[in-house]
C-alpha cells in the first residue's frame, strides 16, 4: 500500500486504518515559506505515546516559525529541506510505504504529511509515562546495585549499555506478535558469545508466533528446550548486572518490551543458584552464603518427605530423645503425618499466594494472622504437632533463600511429588523420588547445555564458580559450558603481582 | 510422535507402579507405636514359661515440659508366655499400639533363666531388623523385672538411664562396655562372652562387674578387677582409673589411653599367647595414709607398681577362665588367624583340651605422662 501525494487523502487513509480510535491525533498546520505557497501540512500520532514536549520543540515550532522568516525562496525540494535544515529532531526516516506508517505511529512516532508529497516523514518523539527505575524486588541484594530493569525496553538497554562500554555490544531489535508488534532486543557480545548459540536464539525467537507478547515469560516458554519439566530451562531477571554478568560469560540476553524481566540463555541449574551478590563480597563469605543456600535448597526440598518417611515408617532412625518428644506431639492427632504434612504445606502455599495478590498492608497482616495465629491454633486444637510447624517453617525458609524465582517454584511443585513418593514407600520412595528427579534432570538441556552442568558431565574449570567460588584471580577463564569464542577473561597471577620488567621500563 | 509419547509414558507408567504395587504395609505413625525403651526376661516361679517385663515412657508426660511429679512416666507391664514373639503380640491386646523395639536401649535377663541359657531369647532381637544394635544386653543380679521398679527420682526411665550410664562411664574400668553387636559376635563366634552385670537397690540401679557367659549359659560372675582385665583384654577401655599404693601413698593414675596386643605363639606344640597391655596416663590423686610422711616421688616406681597390678590382674582373670574352660575373649579367633592349619587340627578340642593348658606371657607397659603437680609437692612432717 502506497501513500498517494493529496494530503487529506493520506490522513482520512490513516484515520480509517485506525478506525478514527479516539486516541489518534491530527494536527493540521500550514507551512508558509515566502515565495511559495501555503502548503498543509499534518502531524498524525497517538495521544500518551509521545512527549508533547518534544513534538513541539523539534517539529511543530521550527516548522511555524522557522519557514517563515526565510526571505528568499528556496531551490531544494521543500521535504529535503525541512529534514535538512529546519526539524531538530534527533531521529527520522522517509518511507512511502503506508504499513511502515502504521507501524511507525504505533510505535510512538509522529508521522509529517505534506501535501504533495506521497512519502511521509515519521519523527521519533517517542515519549510516554513509565516507572523510574526502582531496586528489584524478587533478587534484592545487600552489597551491590540496586537498579534493576523497568518495562521500557530503551531503558533496560540503557541499562546494559551504560555498564558496558564495548563497541561488541550488540543489540538486534525484531518484532514479535501478530498483532502487538511487541519489541524483542537479542543482545550478546559478538566476539565473546558463540556465534551458533546466537543463531539458535534468533532461529527460535522467530519462530514464536503469538499475536500479543506481554512479558518475557511469552517468550521464555515458547523457546525453552523442554515444555514439559517444571524445571526452567530459560533463565529470567530484573537485574542489569545479571544480565552483564551472563554477556561476559558468553551468554545470551534478550529483552522484550514491556517485561521487567530479561531472559538468559543458556542456563545451568548451577547459574540459577548463585546470586549476583556472591561476587560482589569477599570470597569467604561468598563461599559460606554459597553453602547455605546449597544445603537450604536440598531442605526446601526434602524436609516435608523427610519427616513423613521417618515418622510413618522408620522411628527407629530418630534420635531416642528425638523420637519420643515427635512421638509425645503427635500423641492425639487425627491425621497420619502425610495429611498433616500435605494440609500444612499447602496451608503455606495459600499463604504465600495469598501474600502476593493483598494490598501490601493487608498482606502483612495475613503472614501474621496466617503464620503466627493459625499455626498455634492449630497446634493447640491437636490439628497439627508442634514439629510439623517447624518443618513447614523450615521449608518456607530455606526455600526463599533460592535466588531465582522460577527455580524456587520448580523445587516447590517437586516437594509434593517426593511427599507422596514418602508417603508411600518411606525412605526407599524418597530415594526413588530422588532419583527420578536426578535422571529428569540430567535429560534436561538449556540450548544444548546440560542442565546439571559443571558436574554432570564434570567440568573442572567451571567447578570453580558452582558450590565453592574460586578467588577473583584464580576465575581466569570464562565459563565453559557456553563454548565462548574468547575463552580468556584476565592474565594469569594473583591481583597485585604485575610482572617484574614493568618497572624496568 | 509416537516415540515420544511413549517415552514420557513408560517412566509415569514405571513410578505408578513402582509406587501403588508396593504399597504402605509399614506404614505405622510413630504415636501408633509403643516404644518399648528396656525388656526384661525372668523364669516364672510357677511354671516354666517366661516372665517378659516392659518399660514403656508415658508419651503425654514428655508432651508437656513442666508435668506434675505425681504423673507416672513410665508404664511397666508384664506378661508371660513361652517365646518373646508370643508374649509381645500379648501386650499388644493389652493396648491398640504395635510394641516397638526400634528405640529399646537394654536387655536384661535375669540370673536365673541366665543359667538356663539366652539363646532363644537373644534370638528374637537378632532377627529382628530395627533393633538398634548398639544397645546393651545386661545380666541382672536377681530377678531382671524388678529393675524397672527401682524409684529413681532423677531419672524417669530405667532404661535411658542404664544406657547413659554405660556411655558416659569413663572414669571407671569396673565395666565391660560392650554393644548388642558386639556381644552378638562373641556369642555367635564360640558361645562365650562376658556382659554387664546390674543390679537394683530401693532406689538406684548399680552397674558394676561382669556375668560370665559359657555356651549361651551364665556361670559366673567377675568381680569388678576381674572386669576390669576383661575390659583390657577386650581392647574397650576409653578411660578409668587404677589406684596403687606405693610407699603408703595410694596414687591414682587416669586412664587416658589403652590398648592391648594379643599374639599367639606355638612353640613345640605349646600354645602360648603373648600380651601386652600399653597405657598413657595422668597422676590424678596422691592420696596419703595416715599422718605426714615424706615422699621421694617415684615415677618409675608407680610405673612398675602399675604394670605390676594389671598384670596380676589379668593372669588372675585368664586362670579363672581356664577354669571355667570359657573363651569370652576369643583368643580362638586368633589363633585361626595366626595358624589356620594348628587351628583346624585342634578345633574340636579347643575349648576342653587346648584352651585350660595355654600358657600366656603377660606385660604391662604403662607410662605416666603428667604428673598434675606432684613435683613441686612438698609434704611436711606434722609438729607433733
Amino acid at each position: 500500500m502506497q501513500l498517494t501525494k493529496r494530503i487529506h487523502h493520506n490522513i482520512k487513509f490513516l484515520q480509517e486504518q485506525f478506525n478514527n480510535s479516539t486516541d489518534l491525533v491530527v494536527r493540521r498546520f500550514n507551512i508558509n515559506i515566502p515565495g511559495i505557497r501555503e502548503i498543509a501540512g499534518a502531524l498524525v500520532f497517538f495521544d500518551g505515546l509521545i512527549s508533547n514536549q518534544l513534538i513541539t520543540d523539534a517539529v511543530l515550532d521550527p516548522i511555524l516559525h522557522e519557514t517563515s522568516e526565510f526571505q528568499q525562496p528556496i531551490d531544494a525540494d521543500l521535504l529535503t529541506f525541512l529534514k535538512e535544515s529546519i526539524l531538530t529532531d534527533a531521529e527520522h526516516s522517509e518511507t512511502n510505504d503506508a504499513d511502515k506508517v502504521l507501524l511507525a505511529i504505533m510505535m510512538g512516532e509522529a508521522a509529517l504529511l505534506i501535501d504533495g508529497y506521497n512519502t511521509a516523514l515519521t519523527i521519533s518523539v517517542k515519549g510516554w509515562q513509565h516507572r523510574s527505575i526502582e531496586s528489584p524486588q524478587s533478587e534484592g541484594v545487600i552489597r551491590g546495585p540496586r537498579d534493576s530493569f523497568v518495562e521500557a525496553i530503551n531503558r533496560n538497554m540503557m541499562l546494559i549499555r551504560r555498564r558496558l562500554r564495548d563497541p561488541n555490544l550488540v543489540f538486534e531489535r525484531i518484532q514479535i506478535g501478530t498483532r502487538g508488534q511487541n519489541d524483542v532486543v537479542i543482545a550478546y557480545i559478538k566476539d565473546i558469545a558463540n556465534k551458533n548459540l546466537v543463531a539458535e536464539v534468533r532461529k527460535r525467537l522467530e519462530k514464536v508466533d503469538l499475536d500479543v507478547i506481554l512479558d518475557s515469560g511469552y517468550i521464555e516458554q515458547l523457546i525453552e528446550d523442554d515444555w514439559w519439566s517444571p524445571f526452567n530451562t530459560v533463565q529470567d531477571t530484573e537485574r542489569p548486572d545479571e544480565v552483564v554478568a551472563g554477556l561476559v560469560e558468553g551468554r545470551v540476553a534478550i529483552l522484550v518490551d514491556n517485561s521487567p524481566f530479561a531472559l538468559l540463555a543458556p542456563t545451568t541449574i548451577n547459574s540459577q543458584m548463585l546470586s549476583p551478590e556472591d561476587y560482589y563480597v569477599r570470597w569467604p563469605a561468598a563461599n559460606f552464603v554459597r553453602l547455605i543456600r546449597f544445603i537450604a535448597s536440598f531442605v526446601a526440598l526434602v524436609t516435608p518427605s523427610l519427616y513423613i518417611s521417618l515418622v510413618s515408617f522408620h522411628p527407629e532412625m530418630i534420635p531416642t530423645q528425638l523420637a519420643l518428644s515427635i512421638a509425645a506431639s503427635r500423641e492425639g492427632l487425627p491425621f497420619p503425618s502425610f495429611i498433616e504434612a500435605l494440609v500444612m504445606e499447602l496451608s503455606l502455599e495459600l499463604l504465600r499466594e495469598a501474600g502476593i495478590r493483598l494490598p501490601g498492608p493487608i498482606g502483612q497482616t495475613i503472614g501474621i494472622v496466617g503464620g503466627l495465629v493459625i499455626g498455634d491454633a492449630a497446634v493447640s486444637a491437636g490439628i497439627v504437632s508442634p514439629i510439623m510447624v517447624i518443618v513447614v517453617a523450615m521449608t518456607a525458609i530455606a526455600g526463599f533463600i533460592i535466588p531465582t524465582y522460577t527455580l524456587s517454584f520448580g523445587l516447590r511443585i517437586t516437594r509434593f511429588f517426593l511427599m507422596i513418593a514418602a508417603s508411600f514407600l518411606g525412605l526407599y520412595g524418597l530415594t526413588l523420588g530422588m532419583l527420578i528427579l536426578l535422571g529428569h534432570l540430567a535429560t534436561l538441556t538449556s540450548f544444548g547445555v546440560s542442565y546439571l552442568s559443571p558436574w554432570a558431565p564434570l567440568n573442572l574449570q567451571d567447578i570453580r564458580d558452582s558450590v565453592i567460588r574460586f578467588p577473583w584471580h584464580a576465575l581466569r577463564i570464562r565459563p565453559r559450558y557456553t563454548r565462548t569464542n574468547d575463552p580468556t577473561r584476565r592474565p594469569q597471577g594473583p591481583p597485585g603481582k604485575k610482572k617484574q620488567n614493568r618497572g624496568k621500563q | 510422535m509416537t516415540m515420544s509419547r511413549n517415552s514420557r509414558c513408560l517412566p509415569i507408567t514405571l513410578i505408578m507402579i513402582s509406587l501403588l504395587a508396593a504399597g504402605c504395609w509399614d506404614a505405622k505413625d510413630i504415636d501408633q507405636r509403643s516404644f518399648v525403651m528396656g525388656v526384661a526376661f525372668d523364669l516364672n516361679d510357677t511354671d516354666d514359661t517366661l516372665v517378659m517385663t516392659v518399660e514403656i515412657p508415658v508419651l503425654t508426660s514428655f508432651a508437656t515440659k513442666t508435668q506434675s511429679s505425681s504423673d507416672a512416666r513410665s508404664l511397666i507391664a508384664a506378661t508371660t508366655g513361652t517365646s518373646v514373639t508370643q508374649m509381645a503380640t500379648r501386650f499388644e491386646t493389652r493396648t491398640w499400639r504395635e510394641q516397638f523395639f526400634g528405640h529399646t536401649q537394654c536387655i536384661i535377663i535375669g540370673e536365673d533363666l541366665a543359667r538356663e541359657g539366652i539363646l532363644p531369647i537373644i534370638d528374637y532381637f537378632d532377627r529382628n531388623p530395627r533393633i538398634d544394635r548398639r544397645l546393651t544386653l545386661f545380666i541382672a543380679q536377681g530377678e531382671a523385672g524388678q529393675i524397672f521398679h527401682v524409684k529413681n527420682p532423677i531419672e524417669s526411665l530405667i532404661s535411658i538411664a542404664l544406657n547413659q550410664i554405660l556411655n558416659t562411664l569413663t572414669n571407671t574400668t569396673r565395666v565391660v562396655k560392650r554393644s548388642f553387636q558386639e556381644s552378638l559376635r562373641d556369642l555367635e563366634s564360640n558361645g562365650d562372652t562376658v556382659l554387664p552385670r546390674v543390679r537394683g537397690t530401693e532406689t538406684e540401679v548399680v552397674i558394676a562387674g561382669g556375668a560370665l557367659i559359657k555356651d549361651y549359659k551364665f556361670v559366673a560372675w567377675l568381680g569388678e578387677n576381674e572386669t576390669r582385665a576383661v575390659a583390657f583384654l577386650y581392647n574397650s577401655i576409653s578411660g578409668g582409673v587404677i589406684t596403687v599404693n606405693v610407699d603408703n601413698i595410694l596414687y591414682t593414675y587416669a586412664l587416658r589411653s589403652a590398648s592391648t596386643s594379643i599374639k599367639p605363639m606355638l612353640k613345640d606344640g605349646l600354645l602360648s599367647f603373648k600380651i601386652k597391655v600399653r597405657s598413657e596416663g595422668d597422676i590424678i590423686e596422691a592420696f596419703h595414709k595416715g599422718p605426714g610422711g615424706t615422699t621421694n616421688f617415684d615415677l618409675p616406681k608407680i610405673e612398675a607398681k602399675l604394670n605390676q597390678v594389671v598384670e596380676e590382674e589379668i593372669r588372675h582373670l585368664l586362670a579363672k577362665l581356664q577354669d571355667f574352660k570359657a573363651d569370652p575373649i576369643g583368643f580362638d579367633r586368633l589363633v585361626y588367624r595366626h595358624n589356620p592349619k594348628y587351628w583346624n587340627e585342634h578345633a574340636a578340642d579347643w575349648k576342653e583340651q587346648v584352651w585350660p593348658q595355654a600358657r600366656f606371657e603377660i606385660t604391662a607397659e604403662f607410662n605416666i605422662r603428667r604428673t598434675g603437680i606432684l613435683e613441686q609437692v612438698t609434704v611436711y612432717e606434722s609438729k607433733e
